[in-house]
Parts: C-alpha cells; sequence; structure tokens
C-alpha cells in the first residue's frame, strides 16, 4: 500500500505523527524523505525481498539524465551501495524508480490542515467558557504549523526568509556599531539556530549556515590577535551572506576564511561542531525509551552535523587524512541522523519495533546470542532507538501493552 | 566463571564504548550499513590485540626481565590495534567473521591469562591501565579522537582487570 492509501490519523495521533513527519521532512532537504518512500514503495511493488538481493536502481527524477547504482543485501539484511562501474556478482534485479511525487509533504500538510481545524474548534470551546487547550500541544501543533512553511524553504542556494530577517535586522542594529560587533553575538546566533530550530521554523541547512556563521568567526577571532576586529569582521560578512541564501553564507564565509589563510581553523571548526553533533546524539542514545524524546535530540543533532560535513568538505580540499576522516564521520553522522528522524515518524505504530522482539526471541530460543546482541545495536548504532529499549526487546522488562507481537 | 561468557562481554563492552565512532577508523571512501557487525568485530579484535599484546609482552620480559613487561605489552598492543583493526572494514564483514573474531578473541584471552599467571602482584595490577592507555594510543594514531579514546580506556581496564583477575581467583 502506498502512503497516500495510508488513513490519516484525527486528534491527538494526528498530532503526534505530524510533529514526527514535521522533523523527518526538515532533517534534511524533504527529497531525502520523499525518495526514501517512493524507493521503499518501488521495491515492494516490484515484489523485491528484504534479504539476499541485488538491485541495480535506476532512479529518474524531473530533469535529464537518471542516476544508477546497485544495493546489495545480504542474508541477515546488511549490505552496502556500490556506484554504476562496478556490477557485484551474481544475479542482479533492476528497479526503475520514478521520483517528483512528494507523498510524504502532502501527508504531512493535510495533516497540518487538519490540526489547524482542530485548533479552532479548541479555540471556539474556551470562547464560550470551556477549557483552553494544552500549552503542550499548542508548542507542538505550532511546531507543525512552522513546519508546513519551513518544507519550502530547504533548498541550500535558496534565500531563506528567517535568515534573511535575522540578516536585515543586524544590518540595522549591529553592523555600523562604532565598538565592532560584541563577541557575544556569536552564541546569541547560536541560540537563535536552536531555538528556530525547535519551533519547526529551519531546516537543517538553514539551521546550519547560522551555526557556521555563529562559529566560524568565533573561531578565526580566538586564533589571532586583534579578536574583536577579526570577529567583527567575519561575522559581520556572514550575516549579510545570510541575506542571500544558506549556501552563500556556508560557502561564502568558508571561502573568505581560506583565502585568508584560516584553512586549520575551518577544520578545528568542523571537528568542534561534529563533536558537538555528537554529543547530542549521545544524549539522545542515553535518553529514555520515549519516541518522541529521542527524536527531538535527533533534530536538535542534525544541523551540527551538517554544518560540521559542509566546513570539513571546504577543508579537506587541502587534503589531509585528518580532514577526510571528520569530513567521512560527519557525513555518515549526518545521513544516520536523517535516517533516525524519518525512522521515528515510519515505525509510529512500533510494527518495526515488534519484529525486532520477535527476532530475539527466536535467536534466543535457539541460544543464538551474537544475533541477539547484532539486532539490539543495529538499531542504536543506525540511531533507531535509544539503549534504554534495550531490556524491552531482550524480554528483561514486560511489553508496554500485553501482546508483545507474540 | 565461564571464559566464553567473559570474552563476549568483554568484546560488547567494547563495541559499546566505541559506539558509532567507529567511523573514524574506517577508510574515508568506504560508506557501510551494518554498524553493528563492524562494532561488535571491532569490539572482538581490541579484546585480541590487548590479549595478544599482554602475551608477547610477557614473553619479552621472559627474555629481558620483568621491569620491562608493561612497555613490552604496550608496544605490542599498539602494534596489534594497526594490525587488526582494518580487518574490521574488510570485505565480507557479516555474522561469520564476526564469530571468526569471537573465536580468536576467546583463544588469545586464554593465552594472556596463561601468560600472566606467573607474573608479580604488582606487574598485574599495573596491567589494566597499562593496555588500556596503549588501546587508547593505538586508536589515536588510527585516527579517533580523544574524546571516544579516553571512554574506551576506562572500558579496556575494566575488562582486563575482569580477565586476569578472574583468572587468579578461579
Amino acid at each position: 500500500m502506498g502512503l497516500a492509501e495510508v488513513p490519516l490519523p484525527r486528534g491527538q495521533a494526528a498530532l503526534a505523527e505530524a510533529v514526527l513527519l514535521g522533523r523527518a521532512l526538515l532533517g534534511a532537504e524533504p527529497q531525502f524523505l520523499e525518495q526514501n518512500i517512493l524507493v521503499r514503495e518501488a521495491w515492494e511493488a516490484a515484489g523485491l525481498p528484504d534479504r539476499d538481493v541485488t538491485v541495480r536502481m535506476i532512479t529518474k527524477g524531473l530533469g535529464p539524465g537518471a542516476k544508477k547504482h546497485y544495493i546489495c543485501l545480504d542474508e541477515h539484511g546488511a549490505g552496502r551501495h556500490h556506484d554504476d562501474s562496478y556490477r557485484p556478482p551474481g544475479r542482479v534485479r533492476t528497479l526503475r524508480v520514478r521520483l517528483g511525487r512528494t507523498p510524504a509533504r502532502d501527508r504531512f500538510l493535510s495533516l497540518n490542515r487538519h490540526l489547524a481545524e482542530q485548533l479552532l474548534e479548541a479555540e471556539a470551546i474556551e470562547a464560550t467558557g470551556g477549557p483552553p487547550p494544552h500549552p503542550v500541544a499548542l508548542r507542538r501543533g505550532r511546531f507543525v504549523a512552522n513546519a508546513a512553511h519551513a518544507i519550502d524553504h530547504c533548498v541550500l542556494d535558496e534565500p531563506h526568509p528567517e535568515l534573511r530577517e535575522l540578516s536585515d535586522q543586524f544590518r540595522r542594529t549591529a553592523l555600523l556599531s562604532p565598538e565592532g560587533v560584541p563577541l557575544s553575538a556569536a552564541e546569541g546566533l547560536e541560540g537563535e539556530a536552536n531555538g528556530r530550530r525547535d519551533e519547526g521554523r529551519l531546516g537543517s541547512t538553514a539551521a546550519a549556515a547560522l551555526l557556521v556563521v555563529a562559529r566560524l568567526p568565533s573561531a578565526i577571532a580566538a586564533a589571532g590577535q586583534a579578536q574583536r576586529v577579526e570577529f567583527t569582521r567575519f561575522f559581520s560578512f556572514g550575516m549579510l551572506e545570510l541575506g542571500v541564501s544558506p549556501g552563500q553564507a556556508i560557502y561564502g564565509l568558508c571561502g573568505k576564511a581560506l583565502r585568508e589563510g584560516h584553512a586549520e581553523v575551518v577544520f578545528r571548526a568542523a571537528e568542534d561542531l561534529l563533536r558537538e553533533a555528537e554529543r547530542r546524539r549521545d544524549t539522545a542514545l542515553d535518553g529514555p525509551p520515549d519516541r518522541d524524546a529521542f527524536g527531538e535530540l535527533l533534530f536538535a543533532a542534525a544541523p551540527y552535523a551538517l554544518a560540521a560535513l559542509l566546513l570539513a568538505s571546504a577543508a579537506a580540499d587541502e587534503g589531509s587524512s585528518a580532514e577526510l576522516a571528520v569530513q567521512a564521520t560527519a557525513e555518515e553522522l549526518f545521513v544516520r541522523l536523517q535516517d533516525g528522524l524519518v525512522h521515528q515518524w515510519a515505525d509510529l505504530g512500533d510494527v518495526r519495533l515488534r519484529e525486532e522482539r520477535r527476532q530475539i526471541r527466536e535467536a534466543q530460543q535457539r541460544g543464538d546470542t551474537l544475533t541477539v546482541n547484532l539486532i539490539v545495536r543495529e538499531g542504536e548504532l543506525g540511531l533507531h532507538r535509544p539503549r534504554a529499549v534495550r531490556d524491552l526487546l531482550l524480554g528483561k522488562m514486560p511489553w508496554p501493552n500485553a501482546e508483545e507481537g507474540a | 566463571m565461564s571464559t566464553d561468557l567473559d570474552v563476549n562481554d568483554a568484546a560488547l563492552e567494547l563495541a559499546d564504548a566505541l559506539g558509532s565512532d567507529f567511523t573514524y577508523l574506517q577508510p574515508p571512501e568506504q560508506k557501510r550499513f551494518d554498524p553493528a557487525t563492524v562494532a561488535v568485530s571491532i569490539g572482538y579484535l581490541l579484546l585480541v590485540a590487548a590479549a595478544a599484546g599482554i602475551t608477547e609482552g610477557v614473553k619479552e620480559s621472559a627474555k629481558t626481565g620483568t621491569e620491562v613487561v608493561l612497555a613490552a605489552t604496550a608496544t605490542a598492543v599498539k602494534r596489534w590495534i594497526r594490525k587488526l583493526v582494518p580487518r574490521a572494514f574488510g570485505e565480507g564483514s557479516d555474522p561469520s567473521t564476526v564469530r571468526e573474531c569471537a573465536n580468536e578473541a576467546e583463544l588469545s584471552v586464554m593465552a594472556a591469562r596463561q601468560a600472566s599467571g606467573g607474573l608479580p602482584e604488582d606487574v598485574i595490577q599495573q596491567l589494566p591501565e597499562t593496555v588500556g592507555a596503549a588501546v587508547r594510543e593505538g586508536l589515536r594514531e588510527s585516527g579517533l579522537p580523544d574524546v571516544a579514546g579516553a571512554r574506551l580506556e576506562r572500558t579496556v581496564q575494566v575488562q582486563i582487570n575482569v580477565i586476569i583477575q578472574a583468572d587468579r581467583s578461579s
């Protein structure tokens, strides 16, 4: 069944799904999620198995040409990608996927419309003396409504209204200050990035641009002599570039830093951003067994990983192995964070979690502890669930409701 | 206490301590979507490196005197790490290769227990710290950041202590 045929939930269930779907859409470019869904739907329609199969995937978007690569899944469901230049041995099936449809966006906007109607009803009830809407529900509803706008502004090289607003505000208030820009402005900008992200107003690319403009000038200033002057010069440059597009702010500022001989500082800033993304990831993994709380922390980590990736990519043009390792790690983390966000939405009904519990129980019954340990860790390292779910999967604590997928 | 259980528990503790940070050790051009097999393989291989390093260090000290056992162990552990870590990223990292690593770890740990059995108590007491620091240093040379290295060092110390002391108390 395609996503379009899945019935929409109502009320609280609609709010829960909309928040998770909004985070999944804003985790990266929304196209990541759409492509994920379209591939999955085509895979199922073609009757391809989930294991022990090699598939040559041909994806065709709106533009000319098609992207081709191989995906090889082994008998355990693990596997790897190969580009089209390497044909894996054995039987190869072909899967053609036509991109361009936006099933996730369509569903999210439908949920948002439903929630807007619900809010009107709740306000009408309050106006006639009834109870006010719950503040947590209101906050989550605002996140969804904001995200419904933000998903239209996730492209790296297109103007972003929130960034333009911050840029204009800076131009009016701080740009021409004779004292220069205070170093604390960087902290303020990072606060804006996290606050607006938390409210659903920024996709990962826009939030990453704010983080780069906040972090890189501070790092350059800290490495040099005339700290306030250097900070003002780079921070002002970055703030003005934010008015153009997220990509312009990131690559413009980074290019300026590299041209002025700060390659080492750019790399260190990338490392710092990556450490922060890793810290947030670890906090999520060590958190409670709560899908929403886990997803919220992954959502907050993603812009840091993306900012690290973009800075490291620029610095890696210089080419040391340490720089390449940071770039590869940031890329891998960002992809896993996106995948983790998508998973929170896709497994809202715990179907996959129950399937994992079933596989673990079977492995436990035949004394296969290695398989048990691999399944447990696959979900954690893939950022599908926090470590606190481990006892549930291992049968050490009871399933929240009696069924347990038995 | 079962040797097999000690080794598996120790390897899983190491795998969990390393967590997703194994990507720093991965060849940059490689993209994997079987993180658990890689992480658990590395857990076992780190145990092999630690145990084989102890065995080698003890053998070396038999030739040159017990005062060099700790330094010789540290050098050997780092050499084993350089040799073993790339194996986790080789072709065909699946449950069967994890089982091979597990068998290798079990043999290495047994050999290390045997080799360290006759060491003086003060040397035994210092072994976990020496091996932990050597693992951290070896992995740092392979690209692991210090935050992750420090976490792993503490776990190695605990696990080596369990492995060595378990044998002496049994």
